[in-house]
């Protein structure tokens, strides 16, 4: 099995959809959205797991609405949409529970409230889009199927598949609530032209990845997943200097820091005012629940 | 205020007209749209569960790609099993369901690894979306032994045919399969092109059969331009296409059965348009490459009509014209021409042939301004000064049969003694 995503350039596509501002203080609590008519095993183990406990509901069957006419896109295999989902649940909504102050609460409050599973990526080009967010409602997670996860799934390949996790639901969190708008002027440089960029150039003009220059959403979410999905020293390994080390290149990355650390800064700032959320603990969490799936333990 | 009453009445007494107007229709049916949808769904589901042997399913991934026949059997507990002989007997069970977005939908809603071949994108790196290969597709039509499906992103037709007889499931289908593939190497294995007919006229020269997508060129064209590819896939009994061909004057075609004593494909929505491997000289009338019979290539009578054909030149020319090989090829005007090579000249010498009476003869041609170049009607001179090159070609569309010398290679053709009264190649069927 190859994870996809080491094959080069991918891409993030969130759709940003503010027009719930209006109403993105009203929590929706208690189970909401109606019992599937009929249910399997698994349906029933998702309804207990998902919707009973945190009122989302979990799409793993194609729709008719799933048809996309501009990509070939395929459903997951069945038989990994158990084990993908516990391991969604333990990398991406446990430690938001566990550092949480509300605890069960946070997801029920502040999660989307559909998760879509996709087993193939959907690819345009050279390009591959690995995860959506829509609306404030909804995250689709695509190449399902690249995830064999009982079979046993490198850390690095999760790490990489939760940054895009929690890169949309960085996403999810902005649609409800907004970010502090001089965010964007801090490094600005945001281009349409992203893809022509290198991410070691992104890194020495004040972002994490090329596709943080597609915007200061993209910018904000990019900061978060990457922050959360490393380890320190990971994460000063992203962002150190490479060679040659010319007077000039090394101004250039100093200052790059500087600005992503200004950023980041606002990142966790956010975090911790609108959610409660210490972004420091939220890694521990997630990177503690990575090794134990990688050492095999998804439950 | 006078006004706007003025106005609010005008407007409720345009209503009142209106409803008093509006005329009354009858329903066309007893049933509403959704209830007649729901019922097309559950008439789909029953029958495709009630198949308690499957169905062999020719699956194409779109109209460009040849078909597979794949088998399908499906369960009223939402599953479905599907099993690929092309692909070493591979075998999955996902989910079904059906859905109403553009009519009744069958939708293969959950990964099956043998689709997943023709669908997925895989892993993949540059050049397309993916491998183009539909797993929903749109119900057009349920008998109980035939259900028609059309690919909703891609629309190749795929038709379920129901599996019947004796024995376990797995023998059967193996069964249906290997028929399919016994009947597609009788139909098209050492064949020259067919060519596709309604009533008398020859419309196509179906191409690389062996593919199992055929390159159609107008009959008589030889111009790529105009060739188009028309995908096929085998069943027991004959083929079907992937989508429907128009053949002019709305007669369309798309299921064709063999027909034995027509030695011809049938189409089953109408029987005027015909699949067959043609007589020699509609054969040679239509190609679009040159074939050469050279003296190795040839035996049985044909051996000793070349041998004839050899002495005649020794006979007029002695050693200054030695015959290597003969053939068929279109000359540059665009006329039909059988053609010589001596051992003289690099070039071929054409004499320019027409049929009458179900035989070949020379084109009227001008003896004096003929030119030493290839494609010219040069070698009309031999038909005049060797007799035997008028006995070959009179007893051509006769008396001899050909075998293309391999599935791909038809610019090279064995000519054989024939075997047949009729006039038709030899096929072994």
């Amino acid at each position: 099995m190859k994870y996809r995503v080491k094959y080069g350039v991918f891409a993030l596509l969130a759709v940003g959809l503010f027009a719930f501002s209006s109403c993105q203080e009203e929590p929706l609590t208690g189970t909401v959205l109606a019992e599937p008519e009929s249910m399997t095993e698994l349906d029933l183990w998702i309804d207990t797991v998902y919707r009973q406990s945190y009122n989302i509901r979990v799409q793993y069957k194609w729709d008719e609405a799933d048809t996309d006419h501009g990509h070939d896109i395929v459903p997951p295999k069945l038989e990994l949409v158990q084990p993908f989902l516990k391991v969604v649940k333990k990398v991406w909504g446990e430690p938001y529970v566990e550092v949480s102050s509300i605890g069960d609460e946070f997801l029920r409050q502040y999660s989307f409230r559909e998760l879509k599973l996709i087993g193939s990526g959907s690819w345009q080009n050279t390009s591959v889009t690995l995860g959506l967010a829509e609306g404030g409602y909804k995250i689709t997670l695509y190449t399902v199927n690249d995830f064999d996860l009982e079979a046993g799934v490198p850390r690095n390949a999760l790490q990489q598949f939760f940054q895009t996790m929690h890169h949309e639901f960085g996403h999810i969190l902005n649609q409800r609530k907004k970010y502090d708008e001089q965010f964007k002027n801090i490094s600005g440089g945001y281009v349409a032209s992203w893809t022509s960029f290198a991410d070691t150039t992104a890194l020495q003009r004040g972002f994490v990845s090329a596709y943080s220059m597609s915007g200061d959403g993209e910018d904000f979410v990019e900061i978060l997943a990457h922050y959360v999905c490393r380890t320190a020293e990971e994460w000063e390994e992203l962002l150190a200097p490479l060679p040659p080390y010319t007077a000039e290149r090394l101004l250039m990355y100093e200052e790059s820091r500087r600005m992503i650390d200004e950023k980041l800064q606002v990142v966790r700032s956010y975090m911790q005012d609108s959610y409660g959320v210490d972004i420091d603990q939220l890694r521990d969490a997630i990177l503690r629940n990575i090794d134990e799936v990688a050492n095999g333990d998804l439950e | 205020m006078k006004k706007k009453l003025f106005y609010i009445t005008g407007v409720c007494a345009l209503l009142a007209l209106q409803t008093a107007c509006s005329p009354q229709f009858e329903d066309l049916f007893d049933k509403s749209a959704s209830e007649r949808l729901e019922e097309a769904m559950d008439d789909a589901e029953s029958v495709l569960t009630a198949a308690d042997k499957g169905w062999a399913m020719g699956y194409f991934p779109n109209t460009e790609t040849r078909g597979y026949v794949l088998f399908a059997k499906f369960n009223t507990d939402g599953t479905v099993t599907l099993t690929d002989y092309n692909n070493g007997g591979l075998s999955s069970t996902s989910t079904y369901s059906m859905n109403t977005s553009q009519g009744p939908v069958l939708n293969f809603d959950t990964y099956s690894e043998v689709l997943g071949r023709y669908t997925d994108p895989g892993t993949w790196l540059g050049g397309s979306t993916g491998n183009a290969g539909d797993f929903e597709f749109v119900i057009f039509s349920v008998n109980e032994d035939e259900v028609i499906l059309k690919g909703k992103k891609y629309h190749a037709k795929v038709v379920l045919r129901k599996i019947t007889g004796d024995g376990d499931q797995e023998t059967l289908w193996r069964q249906h399969y290997d028929a399919c593939e016994v009947r597609f190497l009788s139909l098209f294995s050492n064949v020259v092109d067919p060519l596709l007919k309604v009533g008398n006229v020859f419309h196509y020269t179906l191409t690389t059969p062996m593919t199992r997508v055929f390159t159609m060129f107008p009959y008589g064209s030889t111009n790529p331009e105009e060739a188009t590819n028309l995908s096929f896939v085998a069943t027991v009994d004959g083929i079907d296409f992937s989508s429907e061909l128009e053949v002019g004057n709305g007669v369309s075609c798309r299921s064709f059965v063999y027909n034995a004593a027509e030695n011809a494909l049938v189409s089953q929505e109408n029987a005027d348009v015909k699949i067959v491997i043609p007589d020699v000289y509609d054969y040679f009338l239509g190609l679009s490459v040159e074939h050469l019979a050279t003296v190795d290539r040839v035996s049985g009578t044909f051996a000793t009509a070349f041998a004839s054909l050899a002495a005649g030149f020794v006979e007029r020319y002695e050693d200054r014209q030695v015959l290597e090989s003969v053939g068929f090829s279109r000359m540059r005007d665009g006329r039909f021409a059988f053609m010589l090579k001596t051992a003289r000249a690099s070039a071929m010498y054409a004499i320019p042939v027409h049929v009458e009476d179900g035989i070949f003869v020379i084109d009227a041609f001008d003896a004096q301004n003929m030119q030493a170049d290839d494609m010219d009607d040069n070698g009309a001179l031999f038909y005049t000064n060797v007799p035997a090159v008028k006995d070959m070609l009179v007893a051509l569309p006769g008396a001899y049969t050909l075998q293309n010398n391999g599935a791909f290679l038809l610019n090279e053709i064995e000519m054989t003694s024939v075997v047949n009264a009729e006039n038709k190649l030899n096929l072994s069927r």
